[in-house]
């Protein structure tokens, strides 16, 4: 199969989806994955530096890992907010201002977590967060250059699968 | 190959087979080395081994069928997976690409629920109208078609992994049966196919073909015989009938956009049961109003998946699930119906192995699966391990494939919506899984466990079920449909009930018995 018809498919489901996490998790794959791996280290020049860090904070919320450095993070939200600007301008707009009007500053500004993820929780249904949440999901989780951070091995049929690599090593359990 | 058939549209001798998939695929095959002609209509494209890449979310985009549908009901589905109740492909060998390999018989007791059980409100029980004994014959030549491991072939079990040998200790430690699993997966070269390497993307596609597909076995055997030609991108609209109520041919539209009327003398439908039944039912006629082959009104009713769900646990040390087979091996101490357990029929908990893209989605499925807690666990990814809860769905009459009344499909088609909500039996059943999971797991030291709700649906059946009695189900125990002599079911769709284990050795068995039956009536001039 080429890319080519690989993204119209993707393109048309996308255009027939509702909201809905699976849904919009197939469709999120479109905007996000085969980027990702190729071109992590080129960070793209936001928009708006404020959009961007707006962003950030929000992703590094929605799934937080220490051991995932800041680049990854960035380039993800950078890459959605250029693929959607409209929306995603929109959304950061709108998060500013339930920030401002529940804690008294916008989002960049609340330093308190615990306060910021409840202001995430109560949008978390919007396709703003959706559309963030999924882009995330797949750039982080579906990204093999950090699959070796959470122990996962990805592709294995080049090296031959398991078979003579490590299949049954188990040896902390006693019969 | 040399010889590949090529069928006039107004051939009218032919069998037409609609869907290439578990069912599709083996009747063609079985048809073909009988001397019987047909032509496969395949709604999806070829793929080849080379395009069966190591990679969840990539594989997902490229196989599935992603025709609008719509979830409804209860079941969760309506909220979390809108558009994608269930998952299966689109493509020659149909969801046999990406099916992990599992390989359970029934029990003798599981065609016959309704006498092991009697009435069950909310319920739409009914026995097989065919016995265990009538179909043993079957398994085996099943068995031995797709080289099912253990047993079943006198060949080896595939190999222990790490995944295998926690649940076998944790199994041991707790009193419950443990089992490697028997699988449609070469532990030894066979076939013409090599032995399995333990890659572990078997739910990807098999990249060096150990797992049987009808893909790369039945189909380019019947192929090979000349007497089978298959017509990927080829999406049925409609079977048409005469005044006489038989099946004529069915009109498809080809990869270009034209629309093509294939003559049929026998039309055998195997679309997975969410699609058959759509094309009964958008087949319906003056004559017959409800739909083809519908007078019972069951045609898509019953919609039965599993009991399902997930279960992962944390533990101190890695485990490395994702090494090896997909399913590995099982835990059967639940196999049994045995009602004092506060439910009816039993269930199957499979070892199943995620990879960290998947198990991102599906850990916490919904809006509000984010956060640290989520984070969190997937950092301890590799120390996980899992388990898939497999037991029998009672069939309920509202739980239903039905037309969207508005929406249409790219072909115009109104786009199917699937209605289910759990029965009471169903929730009762579930909980005891994850009980009994939440004790296999701690018995080897797991720090935490997370409960998933079901995926969408892998196992997909019961929405043409057979009936003794025309006035109950669609087909007879042959899967012919009662109303319409020449025209038959050969996919789980036909399923009168789900049974605690996987519908396919069971689907393959039905469709190489409904192939002896064809080629018997075709002989006598009956069809
Ligand atoms: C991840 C996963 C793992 C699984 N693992 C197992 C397992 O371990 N054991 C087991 O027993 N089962 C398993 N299954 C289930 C198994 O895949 C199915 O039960 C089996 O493939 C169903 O066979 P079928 O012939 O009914 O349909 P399919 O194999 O789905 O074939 C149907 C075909 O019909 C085509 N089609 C549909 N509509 C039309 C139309 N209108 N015109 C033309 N073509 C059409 C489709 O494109 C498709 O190719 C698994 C499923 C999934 C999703
Ligand atoms: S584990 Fe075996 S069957 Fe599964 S994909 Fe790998 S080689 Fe194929």
């Amino acid at each position: 199969m080429s890319n080519n018809d690989h993204s119209t498919s993707r393109r048309k489901f996308l255009k027939n989806t509702g909201i809905g996490v699976a849904g919009t998790i197939v469709a999120s794959t479109l905007s996000v994955t085969g980027s990702v791996a190729e071109e992590a280290k080129n960070i793209s020049l936001p928009d708006s530096p404020h959009v961007s860090k707006t962003l950030l904070k929000m992703a590094k919320d929605i799934y937080p890992h220490e051991m995932i450095q800041n680049k990854y993070y960035q380039k993800i939200v950078d890459d959605l907010a250029k693929q959607q600007k409209r929306l995603i301008d929109e959304g950061v707009a709108m998060l500013d201002e339930q920030s401002i009007a529940k804690l008294g500053s916008p989002f960049l500004q609340v330093n308190y977590e615990p306060d910021r993820v409840r202001l995430l929780r109560s949008i978390e249904e919007t396709t703003f967060f959706i559309k963030v949440r999924t882009a995330l999901m797949f750039g982080l989780y579906d990204n093999p250059e950090l699959f070796p951070l959470f122990g996962y091995q990805g592709s294995s049929v080049e090296k031959g699968g398991y078979l003579n690599r490590g299949l049954n090593d188990l040896d902390w359990l006693s019969e | 190959m040399t010889n590949i058939a090529k069928f006039a549209l107004d051939d009218d001798s032919l069998v037409v087979i609609i869907g290439s998939g578990a069912g599709g695929g083996t009747v063609a095959n079985e048809l073909a080395q009988k001397g019987i002609s047909s032509v496969v209509l395949e709604a999806g494209k070829r793929f080849t081994l080379e395009d069966l890449k190591n990679n969840e979310w990539e594989m997902f985009m490229k196989l599935s069928w992603l025709d609008k549908r719509i979830s409804a009901g209860g079941w969760h589905h309506s909220k979390n997976h809108t558009n994608l109740p269930a998952w299966i492909v689109k493509g020659v060998g149909g969801s046999s690409i990406h099916w992990a390999g599992v390989s359970l018989r029934f029990k003798p007791h599981e065609f016959k629920m309704k006498s092991t059980n009697g009435n069950i409100e909310g319920a739409n029980v009914a026995d097989w109208p065919v016995t265990y004994e009538e179909v043993a014959p079957y398994y085996v030549k099943a068995e031995h078609k797709m080289g099912v491991t253990g047993k079943a072939t006198d060949t080896p079990d595939l190999p222990e992994s790490s995944h295998t040998k926690l649940h076998r200790i944790a199994a041991e430690r707790t009193g419950m049966t443990f089992t490697n699993a028997p699988m449609a997966i070469n532990s030894v070269p066979n076939d013409g196919r090599p032995a399995c390497q333990q890659i572990g993307f078997c739910m990807q596609g098999c990249r060096i073909g150990a797992k049987w597909s009808t893909m790369y076995t039945e189909i380019p055997k019947a192929e090979a015989t000349g007497l089978c030609e298959i017509r990927p991108n080829c999406m049925v609209l409609k079977i048409e009938h005469d005044k006489s109520g038989k099946a004529t041919g069915v009109l498809y539209v080809d990869k270009d956009g034209n629309k093509k009327l294939q003559k049929a003398r026998i039309v055998c439908v195997a679309a997975n049961s969410i699609e058959s039944p759509r094309l009964l039912l958008n087949s319906a006629s003056e004559m017959f109003p409800d739909g083809l082959a519908n007078s019972s009104g069951q045609v898509g009713r019953n919609y039965m998946g599993h009991v399902t769900g997930g279960v992962y646990g944390v533990f101190p040390e890695p485990v490395n699930m994702h090494r090896g087979t997909s399913v590995p091996s099982l835990i059967t101490s639940e196999q049994a119906n045995n009602p004092e357990r506060g439910f009816v029929a039993g269930y199957t908990l499979e070892v199943l192995s995620l990879g960290l893209g998947f198990l991102s989605a599906f850990l916490k499925p919904g809006t509000s699966g984010w956060g640290r807690e989520t984070a969190e666990a997937l950092e301890n990814y590799q120390n996980m391990a899992g388990v898939w809860i497999c037991g029998e769905d009672l069939p309920v009459a509202t739980n239903r494939i039905t037309l969207h009344p508005t929406e249409k499909d790219q072909h115009g088609l109104p786009v199917p919506v699937i209605t289910k909500t759990d029965h009471n039996n169903d929730v009762v059943m579930r909980n005891h899984a994850y009980s009994q999971m939440a004790k296999l797991y701690k018995s080897v030291g797991a720090t935490k466990m997370h409960n998933l709700p079901a995926y969408p649906s892998s196992h997909n059946m019961g929405t043409n079920r057979m009936s003794e009695h025309p006035s109950d189900g669609v087909v007879n125990k042959w899967g012919q449909a009662h109303d319409v002599p020449n025209l038959f079911i050969s996919d789980g769709s036909q399923f009168v009930t789900s049974a605690a284990v996987n519908p396919t050795l069971t689907i393959v068995a039905l469709a190489i018995r409904q192939a002896d039956h064809i080629a018997g009536l075709m002989k006598s001039g009956q069809v």
